[in-house]
């Protein structure tokens, strides 16, 4: 039989034109790496078609993949200030801040990590979340540091929400949190030890002797037990707990740093949290299963391991906020706490605890006198105010 | 070959004596099943010879004998007649023997208690006779001679009581109460054994029973109704309560030991094993099964103790020793 070459319209043809294309497609771009002649130095930046190409397929990918239908997170009180205490450690030295170009090192990243200020215009509160989970391949912006945390980036796009209205100072203000950065004299600043260094980095969130947390997800410290203190900033340190927010902090304290830490917080006096005062009922139902725990569902008093008496690594509850205390106890039913010695007790309980047990105990225990140096409490006030 | 039959046959026997054995009869119900078994095993057997014997003689036999089973009588007498006195008299002395547990229920002043199965270690309270609930666990003393009457509950699922001296299983039903009698007729230590299946550590759900006399039985009960002695290991005492231990625990006589959840703790260290049925109890067990009990019985419902070092195991280990 003879060859006779298909005509010029057929569609075989035109198959085999694309096929040739692809595969000259695929050898040019081998080639191309191969040879080296692309110019990759961020300083020579992106010829506009590439820029074209990065960018376009950068925010497709972002729309496709953020799931815009999850709710976030009911708000808790001072969620973007939490997020914010965020920002000023992990977020700000790429991202600059108001009124603040970025450092001059990560300004000469390519892409140049932007601004942030017109974000939360650009992108949804999903594609904002999805963005600070996951981060963005090849470009610098990092993942969460936490990748079982998905909970936590919400506070940062709260705080993404208000940026765009904040002068230089608001911001200083806010991202310091209790820490009142511009209220320190020189010689203060000049003296600062290490432990005073971290002190401040602390208070970016945590209460301090004259206000209480930013928010009511981030624990009170002063006055809990200090061996407790101790033993969660370890876990912290080693990724035995999971939090995008601790586990930096504490990455860079060392042991020493970290019981001074301790020592410092069992000690100190700090007002409880500002929250709204719980249900009644839930308050009834916490109390019961808080001293006598539920016998049919295997859960023993919450006041045999947390109560007066109890080993000094085990935490005190009392007053300390519902939001935490709930969210908490959902980390261990989730499976995401519970890797720590400590945590493997608490994680048996939790799990055997229901929604409802949860909510309850969360109430009872933020409506107790909060928790004070020494075993001692500090009534709060019946207005939620310090 | 010839001698490895015999052999076996004695391994097979050998393995079922022992505390646990069906073959023991040492309740008043299973005394006489096991009569029955044996009645049984070699009256059948003797008759099966018998058959086999009248048939080969039928068969091989010298001429006369094979005459003589060609008569009709032989079928009339060894063919209906023996067969139905032989099975009719061992079936109404079977049901007497069956029947014989019934008339238990009738007994006056029997020791009762309740055994709840739990998953996965057994809850046992005494209900005295002046109305007292004594709560002990995986482990039971009955007196010897006197009706023992069980109730069997279950906490959770579906579990089966066996204790294979003294009766056969009954099953332990969420939501009902199955009694069990039976009468111990000597003093000595069996065990008993889940034998349905009830999730993860059903392999590890065994107890003991410790039959004693009258006298020693009421004595014990007495105490075991009352607290362990006063501690002289006052810092593993701390530990307990300290570690929240008592919140699932109770030691009676011992604010702050209160809980239901596990077995109760108030005379642990007199009984004979740890975890149901399957460690011995002394100071060094107490340490292991605190340490390493999810190791040791996997999934129990005990929560996992690693942050206990090994000062603190030792001043526990010594603490519930002492409670006896
Ligand atoms: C190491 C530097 C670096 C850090 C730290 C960093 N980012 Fe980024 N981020 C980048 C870079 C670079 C991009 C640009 C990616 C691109 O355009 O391809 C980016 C992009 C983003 C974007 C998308 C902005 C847009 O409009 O395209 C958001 C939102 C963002 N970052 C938020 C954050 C937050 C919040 C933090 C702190 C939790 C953070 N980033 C920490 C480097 C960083
Ligand atoms: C960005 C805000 C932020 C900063 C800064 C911060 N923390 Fe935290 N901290 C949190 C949050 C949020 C949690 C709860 C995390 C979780 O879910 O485990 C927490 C938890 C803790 C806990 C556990 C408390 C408990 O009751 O379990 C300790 C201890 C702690 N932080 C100490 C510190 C110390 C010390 C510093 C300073 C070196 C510090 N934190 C800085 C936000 C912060
Ligand atoms: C058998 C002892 C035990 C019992 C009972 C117990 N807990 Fe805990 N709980 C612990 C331990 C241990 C920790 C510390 C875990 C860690 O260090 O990671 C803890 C931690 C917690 C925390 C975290 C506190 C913080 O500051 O982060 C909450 C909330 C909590 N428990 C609530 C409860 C409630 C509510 C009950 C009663 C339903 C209860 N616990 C009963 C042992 C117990
Ligand atoms: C959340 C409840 C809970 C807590 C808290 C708890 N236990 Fe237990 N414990 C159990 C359960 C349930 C069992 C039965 C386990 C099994 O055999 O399946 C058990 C069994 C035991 C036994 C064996 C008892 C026997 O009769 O064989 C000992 C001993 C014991 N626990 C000691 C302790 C000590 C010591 C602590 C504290 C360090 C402690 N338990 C804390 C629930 C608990
Ligand atoms: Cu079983």
């Amino acid at each position: 039989m003879r060859f006779r070459p298909p005509r010029p319209d057929s569609p075989k043809r035109v198959l085999g034109y694309l096929a040739g294309l692809v595969l000259f497609g695929i050898v040019g771009a081998i080639a191309l790496a191969y040879t080296g002649l692309y110019n990759i130095a961020a300083d020579h930046g992106h010829p506009p078609p590439v820029y074209w190409f990065l960018e376009v397929g950068m925010t497709r990918s972002i729309e496709l993949h953020a799931d815009n239908d999850e709710v976030p997170p009911p708000a808790a009180p001072g969620l973007a200030r939490l997020g914010a205490g965020h920002f000023a450690g992990g977020c700000e030295y790429c991202h600059g801040k108001p009124g603040v170009p970025p450092d001059p090192i990560s300004r000469r990243m390519l892409p140049m990590p932007p601004k942030l200020e017109r974000a939360s215009d650009h992108w949804t509160q999903g594609e904002l979340a999805w963005i600070l989970d996951h981060g963005i391949q090849a470009s610098g912006m990092p993942a969460w540091p936490s990748q079982v945390r998905a909970d936590e980036v919400w506070a940062v796009v709260a705080f993404l929400e208000e940026l765009p209205n904040l002068s230089t100072a608001e911001y200083e203000r806010m991202v310091a949190g209790n820490a009142r950065l511009g209220a320190r004299s020189a010689d203060e600043i000049t003296d600062w030890g290490e432990a005073e260094a971290s002190l401040t980095g602390c208070a970016r969130c945590h209460d301090t002797p004259d206000a209480p947390p930013v928010s009511t997800l981030v624990p009170r410290l002063g006055g809990q037990s200090r061996d407790y203190l101790l033993a969660a900033l370890k876990q912290y340190h080693l990724g035995d707990r999971e939090s995008g927010f601790m586990m930096p902090v504490a990455a860079a304290l060392d042991a020493a740093q970290r019981s001074r830490l301790a020592d410092y917080y069992a000690a100190l006096e700090t007002p409880p949290h500002e929250q709204a005062p719980p249900d009644e009922g839930a308050v009834a139902r916490g109390e019961q299963l808080a001293l006598f725990g539920d016998k049919d569902g295997m859960i023993p008093s919450c006041r045999s391991c947390h109560g007066e008496g109890a080993r000094a690594d085990y935490p005190k509850l009392d007053g300390q906020s519902a939001d935490y205390l709930a969210q908490q106890l959902r980390l261990w039913q989730d499976g995401v706490h519970g890797r720590s010695e400590a945590g493997r007790i608490m994680a048996t309980i939790a799990q055997r605890m229901s929604a409802e047990q949860v909510k309850d105990s969360a109430a009872y225990y933020a409506s107790r006198p909060a928790f004070a140096p020494g075993g001692g409490t500090r009534q709060a006030r019946a207005d939620g105010a310090p | 070959m010839k001698r490895a039959g015999p052999l076996l046959l004695l391994l097979l026997v050998a393995a079922c004596a022992g505390p646990q054995s069906a073959l023991s009869g040492a309740g008043s119900g299973s005394g006489r099943a096991l009569l029955l078994t044996i009645v049984m095993t070699v009256g059948f057997t003797a008759v099966f010879a018998l058959v086999l014997g009248l048939t080969a003689l039928a068969i091989f036999g010298p001429q006369g004998w094979r005459e003589r089973f060609g008569r009709e009588g032989w079928v009339y007498g060894l063919g209906i007649a023996f067969p139905v006195v032989v099975i009719g008299a061992l079936l109404l002395w079977g049901f007497a023997i069956l029947g014989a547990d019934e008339a238990l229920a009738d007994a006056e002043d029997p020791v009762r208690i309740e055994v709840t199965g739990e998953r996965w270690w057994w809850r046992v309270t005494y209900l005295t006779d002046d109305g007292r609930r004594v709560e002990s666990a995986n482990e039971l003393r009955v007196p010897v001679g006197r009706t023992v009457e069980l109730a069997l509950k279950s906490a959770d699922v579906i579990h089966s009581f066996w204790l294979p001296a003294y009766a056969g299983k009954t099953d332990m039903i969420p939501g009902r109460t199955n009694t069990l009698r039976f009468v111990a007729d000597e003093a000595g230590r069996v065990r008993g054994q889940c034998a349905e299946y009830c999730g993860g550590a059903h392999a590890f759900m065994a107890f003991w029973v410790e039959a004693m006399p009258e006298a020693a039985f009421e004595d014990w009960l007495e105490h075991e109704a009352g607290p362990p002695p006063e501690t002289s290991f006052p810092d593993g005492e701390t530990v307990f309560l300290s570690s929240g231990c008592g919140g699932c625990h109770a030691v009676r006589g011992t604010p702050g030991a209160s809980g239901e959840i596990g077995p109760n703790l108030s005379h642990v260290g007199s009984r004979t094993s740890l975890g149901a049925g399957i460690m011995p109890n002394d100071r060094e067990a107490f340490v292991r099964w605190v340490a390493d009990h999810q190791e040791i019985k996997p999934e129990n419902n005990m929560p996992p103790y690693d942050i206990l070092n090994d000062e603190e195991l030792a001043a526990l280990g010594a603490y519930l020793e002492g409670l006896q």
